[in-house]
Order: structure tokens, then sequence, then C-alpha cells
């Protein structure tokens, strides 16, 4: 095979490739323009036009709209509280499962392998039914509800604390050492990988969940960024403010896009590990 | 009623204690620290996973009268079998899931063998696949709603840049439904393609030597020697585009409302109006029923098919 083909052959999938993302990429780039440009400038203007009119307007506008320093609140309180509460619920199931004996094991598991069959999502319905009948509508731990036992996470942290060694539990067990401690002292400090693509994955999914926090949320004191966006959406449809729009979306998308691209790989690995199951 | 409990266990539990004797042996009374544990997730799961299955099911055969729910059979299945709207829904579902379920494993598998080229640095071409995954669902909505914007959208611009006539593409019945799946594809595309992506990456080294692209050649290997070795991978990717196309419903919400004239509403998006709009809650746990069901089919399948395959822990 001649040099000259090689090279074609090498550098050809990396320009599709680049190619391919830079026209994936356009949906984004344009609402970075939408949000900066005023729409007016944006849809007669050449580019020299729009980088003349950059503005942040529509920032400071959508800001004022809707409450979205509140939104912010809402959504950091629900999504990270449900993670604080997450992390000892699986761990403390995860090592139950994957270190200890007792009765209906098998039948526990399967309960817990019954939640991955079955999304929440498709049980907003009776789910529902339950938090009135708790009185929990319109609360953060109605957000949090259903998402406190992880089937997921529990079983992520199962696989991991089955990998510990036994002779460093047996070791503080007979330090005299109670569960708690084994599990606080000698299983976490060697899981925090696990722990940390579990939380990436829980951050991401409850950061971006709309339906249910909808569905139970009616005031501005738990309402999500991203139900409070849907509002935005629906009542500046009548106007057409799209810049407006454009900057209400990159208010709730940006701390997500942030993240990844700071931890591109664990994200990466975080999302295969949610599918493996 | 502790101490029975545990002599019990290590009677009966002898795989267990051949994996892990040290347990069984010098720890008394753990049964009811491991009930402990798992307590909390225990009564999470009992009250959000497991009675709203028995509930669904029970109000699908149940319909509120007056103040009272009235057993009625099978009433609700057959309307929801039988109605117009629910038929359209229930084609407008099979049809999404099917062709997502298509274009999840095909696409992402291309996507996959492109961004598994040799270049180590190669996360930076990676990033616009990974990006929409992350991106809340209603913000990518809201982002493609101005795309489809009939005077200003992107869409139309370049329509008419070509000269070709312009769209009302959300409110057109044969376009609505497809709007809605190109919104979903767009943000899980590159979700589908990072499990083909790890799949590719566990074969060996000459194997993947013949995944560049390389004119016919491509395809033969492609199909003779890629295909088969990534179809595990392949029957997993299709059942979480299943689960995924049928969750789904945030870009409805934001970009169609299920229309025009029920033209792109789904099955989830049904339930909703059903239950919330309409307070049909015999309907929406009738149809929610389907769901479970499909859902546990799925849920099989897999089972089924990881039982085949060598069982390992």
């Amino acid at each position: 095979m001649t040099a000259r083909k090689n090279k074609w052959r090498e550098t050809l999938p990396i320009v599709a490739l680049a190619l391919f993302g830079l026209v994936w990429m356009v949906p984004l780039i344009w609402t970075l323009l939408t949000a900066f440009v005023p729409t007016t400038q944006l849809l007669n203007g050449s580019p020299l036009v729009w980088l003349q009119s950059l503005h942040l307007g529509a920032f400071a506008e959508a800001w004022e709209v809707a409450p979205f320093p509140r939104f912010y609140l809402n959504t950091i309180i629900w999504v990270f509280g449900l993670l604080a509460i997450q992390l000892v619920t699986v761990s403390l199931a995860g090592f139950a499962l994957a270190r200890m004996d007792f009765r209906g094991k098998d039948q526990i598991f399967f309960l817990f392998l019954t939640q991955l069959m079955v999304p929440g999502t498709v049980l907003i319905l009776p789910n529902y039914q339950t938090l009135v009948r708790l009185g929990w509508l319109d609360s953060y731990q109605g957000l949090m509800a259903p998402y406190i036992a992880s089937a997921f996470g529990t079983f992520l942290m199962r696989q991991a604390f089955k990998q510990v060694p036994k002779e460093l539990e047996e070791a503080a067990r007979s330090d005299g050492a109670n569960w708690l401690q084994v599990l606080w002292h000698v299983f976490l400090p060697v899981t925090r990988a696990p722990l940390l693509a579990f939380s990436i994955v829980s951050i991401t999914y409850h950061w971006n969940e709309f339906l249910w926090p909808l569905l139970i949320t009616s005031s501005v004191e738990t309402r999500p960024l991203t139900v409070g966006l849907a509002l935005l959406v629906q009542s500046s449809e009548i106007g057409a403010q799209w810049d407006l729009l454009g900057a209400g979306t990159l208010i709730v998308a940006v701390p997500i896009l942030v993240l990844i691209a700071l931890v591109q790989k664990q994200f990466t690995n975080s999302f295969l590990s949610s599918g493996i199951k | 009623m502790k101490q029975p409990e545990s002599s019990q266990t290590n009677t009966g539990g002898r795989v267990q204690a051949a994996r892990a004797p040290a347990f069984t042996i010098n720890l008394s009374g753990r049964g009811p620290i491991a009930y402990l544990f798992l307590l909390p997730s225990l009564v999470f799961l009992a009250l959000f996973t497991l009675w709203p299955i028995i509930s669904v099911i029970w109000t699908s055969f149940h319909t509120r009268r007056g103040r009272s729910e009235v057993f009625v059979g099978l009433q609700n299945y057959e309307r929801v079998l039988s109605d117009p709207i629910s038929q359209q829904v229930i084609k407008n579902t099979i049809g999404y899931v099917t062709i997502g379920l298509i274009l999840s494993v095909i696409g992402g598998l291309l996507l996959a063998i492109l961004m598994n080229q040799g270049l180590r640095n190669i996360g930076f071409f990676r990033f616009p696949f990974l990006a929409t995954i992350a991106l809340p669902m209603v913000s990518v909505a809201s982002i493609w709603l101005f795309l489809y914007s009939p005077r200003v959208g992107l869409f139309n611009e370049i329509l008419g840049g070509l000269g070709l006539p312009r769209s009302n593409w959300l409110s057109d019945r044969e376009l609505a439904l497809p709007g809605l799946f190109m919104v979903y594809m767009w943000k899980q595309l590159g979700y589908f393609a990072l499990f083909y992506l790890a799949a590719l990456q566990s074969l060996p080294n000459d194997v993947l030597e013949a995944a560049i692209l390389d004119g016919t050649a491509f395809w033969q290997k492609l199909r003779h020697i890629i295909w088969p070795l990534v179809s595990p991978t392949t029957y997993f990717v299709a059942t979480i585009a299943v689960l995924n196309s049928l969750q789904q419903v945030d870009h409805i919400f934001v970009l169609t409302e299920g229309g025009p004239n029920n033209a792109s509403n789904l099955s989830l998006y049904y339930v909703y109006q059903q239950g919330f709009k309409w307070f049909k809650t015999g309907i929406a746990s009738a149809m929610t029923v389907f769901l479970l069901a499909v859902l546990l089919t799925m849920a099989m399948l897999q089972f089924v098919y990881l039982e085949r395959r060598v069982h390992y822990e």
C-alpha cells in the first residue's frame, strides 16, 4: 500500500468526524448567536454585524422576566440534596447486598431489579397519587421521593464493594470496628470512582428532569430550572422573543455543559456504566 | 428472633458461604444489620416502585363515578384499543420507537466507528455528541423550536435561500412527528454511539485497523467482521433505544403538545393528557399498563439473552 493512500485513509475519517461534529453543533451555535445577538440583527445582518452587536441584554432580561435565581436555588437544593441522600442509601444497600448474608436476599435483589426494568417516568400517575396521600405535593421531598432508592446506584456500589479484598475488612473487624465503621473507613475510601460515576449520572439526570417536577411543583419556591424554562418558552412564544429564549436555554444548560467539558472522560465512563446496569 | 435467623442462613446459604466463607464463620447477628442497611432503600422501593405498579393495575380496572371507584372490568382497555385518538397514539409510538431503534443501532455504530479513529486527543471532536446527551431535553427542545420557527427559523432560512418552499414544520400533520424525532435523535445518538465506542475499543487492534474508512472494503469489513463482533452491544443498544424513546416526552411539551390533531402524540404524553389534563385515570392507567407490559417483555428478552450467553459475575 502506498504511503499516500495510507495518509488519505488516516485523515479522511478525522475530517468526516470533524465535519459531522460541526453540523451537529449548528443548533448549539445558533442558540449562542440568538442569545448574544439581537434578533433583528441576527436575521438581517451578516456575521460581521453580529460581532458588532454582541450584547448581554437578553440574559439580563431573562433573569428579570423569570425568577431564574430562585429556580437555580431550587434545582441545586433538589439535585444535590437528593444526591446526598442517595449516596447514603446506595452505599448502605450496596454494602448489604455485596458483603452480608441474610434471609430473603434473592427477593430483595429482585425488588431492586424491578426498578431497573420499570423506569419511574412510566409510573407518574400512581406516584403522583401517592404524593397526594403523603401531602408531599409542591415540596422538595416530593421531588426526591421516587429517586431516593436507586437500583442503578445500589448495583454499581454492590459490584464495587465485591471487589474490595476481604483481608482489608477482616483487619478492621478484628480491631473491633462495627459495620458502619468498616463501610466508612475501609470500603468507601477505595470506591470513590464508582461513587463519582454515580454522582455524575445522578446530577445530570435530575438537573435535566422535567416531567415529574412539572407535575408536582406549583410554586416559585419549588420549581426547578427546566420547568421555569418551559414556562418562559410558553410565554415568549406569543411575543417570539427569541433572544430571551436563547438566553434562558443557556442559563439552564451551561452548568451541565461546563461539567462535561471539565470531566469529559469520567462523564463518558459514567454514562457507559449507567447503561450497563 | 435474631439467633435462629442467622443460624438458618448458615445452613441454608451454602452457596453464599462458599463464596464468602469469612462472613458465615465469624459474624453473628449480621442478618438484622443487613435489613437495617437495606431499610431506607426498601421503604422507598416499596412506595415508589412496587406499590405504583400494583396501584396502576388496580385503577386500570376501575373508573371514577362521583367520589367512588367502580369496577368496570376490561372497559378501559377496550376504550384505549378502540378510541381513534389512542389508536393514533399507539400507531405514532410504534413508528417512533421502531425507526428510533433502527437509526440508533445503525447511526450509533457508524458514529462510533468515526469517533474511534486513531488520534489520541480526539476528545475535542467527540464533544458535540457528548454535549447533546447531557443537555436538558427542555433546553434542546427550545433550541429546536427556534430552528423550526416558520418565519425566522434556520431550516426555513436555508430552504428559502435555496429557493425551495418553506414549511410550517411543527404545525404540519406530516412533519410534526418526524420533527420531534429529529430532536430526539440529535440529543441521543451520541449516547448510543458511546456503547458501540466502548465495544470497539475492547476489540483487538488489527480488527480496528480494518475499520478505517476505505471504500467498498469498509462495508465488507463492517458487515462481516465488526457487525458480528459487536452484536452483544447491538442487542443492548436496541433495548435501551426502545426504553429511551418510550420515556422521553419533554420535547413534546415544548414543541407540539401532541398536535396538530394528535399527529405527534406519543404514549407517555397521552398518559399525561388523560391522567392530568382530563382526569381520566382509568384510561391513563390502562395505557400505563400497556407500557409496563412492553417494558417487562423487553426485560425478559434481555434476561433470556443474557442467560444464553456465558454467565459470569
